[in-house]
């Protein structure tokens, strides 16, 4: 979250704005959202009812959590991205902005990694260091 | 309810309503204000 909120100046030219999800009632979303200074606001999907309509509710955890998942959608709610965590791995904001940038996404739908100039010389000073 | 499945690329995700940290109601369609949005699914502290 706080990745987000250090990203949130790049994510807003880039044509988004970012919400938080969780199954957290208002006073501890409302505590978060203070003690993180987020510009963004947060949900309380306290009855799990969108974690279960979106496929991403996870019984087995605290009495019921929502799996950690991050969503992009146009403004038709077409989704363009969406990636689950099972483990405790993030999407780094960097790589969401890079998506809303559009060279990601492309790159997300294609499925294809594209190395940079800069990863192939990185690649060759490794070589030569080893 | 029946749970739902993940919507991916390409499929539309469904609405929703909830109530905000600030116990302001808020529908997912009408925050969709600019091209897109980010929507991030926290595990949450409770």
């Amino acid at each position: 979250m706080a990745d987000y909120r250090d990203h949130y100046a790049e994510i807003r030219p880039a044509g988004a704005d970012v919400l938080a999800v969780s199954v957290d009632p208002p006073i501890k979303s409302e505590a978060l959202r203070r003690e993180l200074r987020l510009p963004f606001p947060i949900l309380c999907d306290t009855e799990w009812r969108v974690a279960k309509d979106w496929g991403i509710y996870n019984p087995n955890e605290r009495g019921g959590i929502a799996k950690p998942a991050v969503f992009v959608i146009d403004r038709d709610r077409t989704v363009q991205y969406s990636k689950i965590d099972d483990v405790a791995t993030r999407v780094p904001a960097s790589e969401i902005v890079r998506i809303l940038r559009g060279a990601g996404r492309r790159e997300a739908q294609l499925k294809v990694y594209i190395p940079r100039v800069s990863d192939f010389f990185r690649a060759i000073r490794n070589m030569i260091r080893s | 309810m029946a749970s739902g499945k993940m919507p991916v690329a390409g499929e539309v995700a469904p609405d929703f309503d909830l109530t905000d940290s600030t116990q302001t109601p808020r529908r997912l369609s009408d925050l969709v204000s600019r091209d897109c949005l980010v929507l991030l699914f926290y595990r949450g502290a409770w």
